[in-house]
């Protein structure tokens, strides 16, 4: 559990929307008050579609306070994201959105096909069909370009332009514009100022009622042009920098940290280039790097290579989206239906282990009777002379990670794609110092030994003692391929992934030879020994081996002999199998992730996970309606190397409404369950059947005086509901948008008494633009009750936010506060053992709640945000941030210091 | 078939004398773009200088100069790009929002398509060929030998000589030439920097069809100083 202060202040802030619409490019938003960027090592997003196995890893983008990652949809047929956001820290903690089990429970969100184009573009109204001509709905159009226009279509007699009514941004221009019947048409008189503008199209009804007919937003944004020239011209050259100085007091730590960062991008023709970097005085070499630099060049469709900070893929089991400080270069001939791939670089930096220097001690060993062991022929006290080697605090070491890879592909993946990839990760054992023995030491560390001391230990090196921690050394050899078909303009896919994975936990002892055999008591025969040689290259192997690729037999007289074997621990594959046809997006998946897949490049994937996943999504009254429903299930222990196997089912079902009408609600239906069983029950006939559901082990009688300890029963029902709804209103001129959403987690363990779990989360959000003000606030309150240890743990968060967005002088100045406040309260109350009263037994045993050791925390923080900009003009512009945090344990009488942060920021754009 | 091809060549090309009299009184096209040395006629009317948002009517004739470009949006928002030098007619019928035919008579020049998809055909004709899309980018030009030249840049185009009524189909980075004498349709394929080449044409053309602004500053002899500000076009023929 985190430390009160922690939890209480660092949380990361999220809304996950009620669906995403397909063929775009999805931008997901993290907000963590409290944290800057350079606090960061990494922030990534973890998704997949649906229930993949394959997580792909996106990194996050930080701009102005949040975190932005982008994911492209425009390809998807799944009917479901998946996601969770990760922070890793610099001081090494891991923050998460969802907080609680992200990688079992991530967030998920309906995917929908696109409804922007036809809802809002064209439509209908009553009686008359429309299609808007410009601008386009919810688009952005160059302030020189501004024309509105719209045509309609209706039988003579159901509509007469006179009737029709035309407002711009709320303001009657129907005088000004061509209205004729068919089409109605406005021209501005000057050049608008960027920003959004609103249309609405109104008409007059029998009954003397205006009725709306198409009512939209457009974005005035001069960026259009911007981009329109940049592409009407052969080159281009944009980018920007930002340097920032900050002040923060955090944990009572105070400190100034500056920061500078750059991006530049560059086209000519196809050719494209792009560079970036960060560099932070935050920089510490007992870390992995926070300065950042990169540069990417692309000739065309054919050749492109990244170097420095990258984040590449090669195949989604073994890298797909982890740092790598290397180069990436790529060769794709024939419209990219040969492809090939190239890397090396590292995914660790080397950390030098920090040792203290060698000590000498001297121990006399005293005797039972209080006098010390003396020698019998001098008479002289007996000394045991040692010399120990110890590690500084936070001393411990990392080994450079190398990596190299190579990819080649036949097929672009349009109808056909074909790709194998091999890949090696490697701790480079002499990028440090690692001290095993004696002659290792450097004379520095024999800086506290005088010259007597010295010339012993010389004399006896064995009499050294590391008590240092040293790492291990690893080594990881990758080979994988991928296959995609695609067919029938998408509407088939078959998408499949292979691969395995050598890991050598420790390859400090080298290539496994003959003489290392037979001191491990074991023979191999020499051309063993020269394959495995001959193979070090791509992998160390040796007894160290995740899964050895060799098996002992016994030859029946007493000795072992090693023959080759093919673990199939070490492999993982899956196949996608997706189809759309009449309005269903059916999806089959089936995944076999062995135990020992354990790629050093993606410690994102599942492992030890076998099964199948069914799921169908409908779509109904084109597209506005989806009904989805799924089953899967899945085991564990596919090698039969765990005491049980558990297999977990789950059923989905859902029903989701994305009405096209702006006013009406959205809403999202959500249910789930999952059972899980090992297959064992509860049961030990020690304890009386009340007792049992609390027994800490499973115990069975076999016989009159003998028992057989069991697995411990996993048979649990969990049910999951959500709702999520949002809905529109238009109030006085002003656009109020309003979303609330309720989860519900109930987990009932069917056989152990303390294994409930329940939670459910109430969320509130209002988001409000007001009018012709160029204001935008925020509301949000969420709730949210937890229960485990069928309800022995509780824990109680009540958050509220206010924030508020306003642009000022035409945009140049742009103010963002928030406020946010939480209330955390949580109780624990820990499970003890009874021994039942028998003190030597230890079957009879029983959990039961230790009310004495009761505890309860409840904190009360405040996190307050205010930042503002200034666009000087289109080049220059200026930012200063200011965040607050105060935490106040309310049970308690210790001070948590508050935490302050002040920063500047230059950004140059050019 | 060769004999309805041409008949129906003879159609588009002179349709704009007849077409005052069937045209409705409901417009197919407006003006989106206009860059002076632009020249619109209603049915019979006389050439006039169109402003933005002018509506067009089937049968209605557009011409631009040496300086002039056009974007003319469709009713089906299918967008059609004019370049300088070009003369065409425009025909076509909306009969309801997914029901609308349109037709464009190249009597000379480029002009860059770029049609919605929809249920309708969108056709071009021009005095040696015709070509036909559903959902597509092409560019289609007639020199004064009328040529015609088709550059498929998406989607597929159906070209058909007017001379010989033979008929093929051409696929993204496929060019169709027309002889207007043999009636034959050659066949080339191009180049992804010729396909570049091709857009950023009227990309560039799409720049300098924004006006720009230009401060003169005038001086009096007692030193008080006026700005007029005035707006200008670039030359199309500058900073390709």
């Amino acid at each position: 559990m985190l430390p009160l202060a922690a939890a209480a202040q660092i949380s990361i802030v999220h809304t996950a929307p009620p669906n995403l619409e397909k063929s775009a490019i999805a931008s997901l938003v993290f907000r963590a008050p409290g944290v800057q960027q350079d606090q960061v090592v990494e922030a990534y997003l973890m998704y997949s579609f649906d229930i993949d196995a394959e997580k792909k890893r996106k990194p996050a983008v930080y701009k102005d306070g949040e975190f932005i990652v982008e994911i492209d949809l425009s390809s998807s047929t799944a009917g479901a994201l998946q996601y969770a956001f990760y922070l890793e820290m610099a001081g090494g903690s891991i923050m998460s959105f969802p907080e609680q089990d992200p990688q079992n429970n991530p967030v998920s969100v309906a995917l929908t096909d696109p409804q922007v184009t036809s809802k809002q573009r064209e439509g209908r109204a009553g009686k008359v069909d429309f299609t808007v001509l410009s601008p386009e709905p919810g688009g952005s159009v160059n302030p020189e370009d501004m024309v509105v226009a719209i045509t309609l279509f209706y039988k003579e007699g159901d509509a007469a332009a006179e009737n029709f009514q035309l407002k711009i941004n709320g303001k009657d221009v129907t005088s000004e514009a061509d209205v004729t019947p068919y089409l109605i048409s406005w021209v501005p008189k000057e050049v608008p100022a960027e920003g959004n503008i609103s249309v609405e199209l109104s008409m007059k009804n029998d009954k003397g009622r205006m009725i709306s007919l198409v009512n939209f937003k457009s974005k005035v944004s001069k960026k259009v042009q911007a981009d329109k020239d940049a592409s009407a011209s052969k080159g281009m050259v944009v980018g920007n920098g930002e340097l920032a100085a900050r002040n923060q007091s955090i944990a009572g730590n105070s400190q100034d940290i500056y920061r500078g960062n750059f991006s530049l991008n560059a086209r000519y023709g196809s050719t494209r280039f792009a560079a970036n970097g960060l560099a932070t005085s935050l920089e510490n070499n007992r870390l992995q790097p926070q300065n950042r630099y990169g540069a990417e060049l692309y000739l065309g469709k054919w050749f492109e290579v990244q170097g420095g900070h990258i984040y590449p893929t090669l195949n989604n089991l073994i890298l797909s989206g982890q740092r790598v400080y290397g180069v990436n270069a790529g060769l794709y001939l024939f419209n990219r239906n040969i492809g090939f791939q190239a890397m090396a670089g590292e995914i660790n930096r080397k950390v030098a282990n920090l040792y203290t220097p060698v000590q000498y001690r001297e121990q006399y060993t005293v005797l039972s009777t209080g006098d010390t062991l003396k020698d019998a022929a001098t008479g002289a006290p007996v000394v045991n002379r040692s010399f120990e080697l110890g590690g500084q605090a936070n001393g411990f070491g990392t080994y450079t990670r190398k990596l190299y890879a190579g990819r080649f592909n036949i097929g672009n993946g349009r109808l056909f794609g074909f790709g194998i990839s091999a890949m090696k990760v490697e701790d480079d054992t002499t990028s440090i110092l690692n001290i095993n023995r004696f002659n290792q030491v450097p004379v520095s560390l024999l800086s506290g030994l005088n010259t007597d001391q010295r010339a012993r230990l010389a004399a006896n090196p064995d009499s050294l003692s590391i008590t240092a921690p040293a790492p291990q050394a690893k080594g990881n050899f990758m080979v994988a391929s991928d296959l995609v078909i695609n067919a029938h303009k998408g509407r088939f896919r078959l998408a499949a992934d292979g691969a395995v994975s050598l890991l050598n936990d420790d390859i400090g002892p080298g290539v496994l030879n003959q003489q290392r055999a037979a001191d491990l008591g074991f023979d191999i025969d020499e051309d063993i020994a020269d394959i495995l040689d001959q193979i070090s290259t791509l992998i160390i192997i040796n007894e160290n081996m995740k899964a050895l690729p060799i098996k002992f037999e016994d030859n029946g007289d007493g000795t072992f002999e090693t023959v080759p074997f093919v673990p199939m621990g070490i492999f993982a594959g899956q196949a996608t199998l997706s189809l759309n046809y009449f309005g269903n997006n059916i999806s089959a998946q089936y995944m076999w992730m062995g135990p020992e897949f354990t790629p050093l490049s993606n410690t994102a994937v599942r492992r030890d996970i076998a099964g199948f996943s069914v799921n169908d999504r409908i779509r109904l009254f084109r597209n506005r309606v989806y009904i989805t429903g799924g089953y899967d299930q899945f085991s564990d222990n596919l090698l039969g190397t765990l005491e049980a196997t558990t297999t977990t089912t789950s059923y989905r079902g859902g029903l989701g409404w994305y009405p096209f009408k702006s006013h009406l609600p959205r809403i999202n239906l959500n249910y789930r369950f999952q059972n899980r069983d090992n297959g064992f029950r509860a049961e030990n006939f020690l304890l009386d059947a009340a007792l049992r559901s609390r027994a800490v082990r499973s115990v069975r009688s076999v016989t009159a005086d003998s028992s057989a300890l069991l697995p411990n029963a996993r048979f649990s029902d969990t049910y999951q509901y959500s709702a999520t709804i949002t809905q529109q209103i238009k109030l006085l001129g002003t656009i109020q948008d309003l979303t609330a959403g309720y989860t519900l987690i109930d987990t009932r363990d069917r056989e152990f008494f303390y294994g409930n779990f329940y939670s459910d989360i109430y969320t509130f959000g209002l988001t409000s633009r007001w009018g012709k003000l160029p204001l935008k606030t925020t509301a949000n309150v969420t709730m949210n009750n937890s229960k485990a240890l069928s309800g022995l743990n509780t824990v109680n968060i009540m958050g509220y936010s206010l924030g508020a967005e306003l642009l000022l002088f035409d945009g140049k100045v742009q103010i963002n506060t928030d406020v946010a406040l939480a209330t955390n309260k949580v109780t624990n109350i820990e499970l003890a053992i009874s021994d039942n009263n028998t003190a030597d037994e230890v079957l009879d045993d029983y959990f039961v709640p230790n009310y004495d050791n009761k505890t309860v925390t409840e904190s009360l923080s405040y996190i307050m945000n205010a930042s503002a900009r200034y666009n000087i003009n289109r080049y220059h512009a200026f930012a200063v941030l200011f965040n607050y945090t105060q935490v106040e344990n309310k049970l308690a009488t210790g001070v948590i210091p508050n935490d302050q942060i002040l920063q500047a920021r230059y950004i140059l754009n050019f | 078939m060769k004999l309805i091809l041409s008949l129906w060549t003879i159609f588009l090309m002179f349709t704009g004398v007849f077409s005052s009299s069937t045209a409705d009184d409901r417009p197919i096209a407006i003006i989106r773009r206009a860059k002076p040395d632009l020249w619109i006629k209603h049915g019979k009317g006389e050439w006039k200088a169109p402003s933005v948002a002018e509506q067009l009517f089937s049968g209605d004739s557009v011409k631009t100069g040496a300086e002039g470009y056009a974007a003319i949006q469709f009713m089906d928002n299918s967008l059609v790009k004019i370049k300088p030098n070009s003369i065409l007619a425009i025909m076509g019928e909306v009969r309801g929002k997914d029901n609308a035919s349109t037709r464009l008579a190249v009597q000379v020049g480029e002009v860059f398509l770029n049609v919605t998809k929809q249920k309708s055909d969108f056709e071009v004709g021009t005095p040696s060929a015709v070509a036909a899309v559903k959902g597509s980018k092409a560019q289609v030009g007639v020199d004064q030998q009328q040529t015609t030249v088709v550059e498929a840049l998406e989607g597929v185009w159906e070209v058909t000589s007017t001379v010989t009524g033979v008929s093929a189909k051409f696929t993204r980075g496929q060019k169709a030439t027309v002889q207007k004498s043999s009636g034959e349709i050659k066949r080339e394929k191009m180049t992804a920097s010729q396909m570049q080449q091709t857009s950023n044409s009227y990309n560039n053309l799409d720049k300098k069809s924004r006006p720009k602004t230009m401060k003169l500053r005038f001086s009096n002899k007692d030193g008080s100083v006026q700005e007029v500000e005035v707006e200008y076009f670039e030359a199309n023929s500058t900073g390709n």
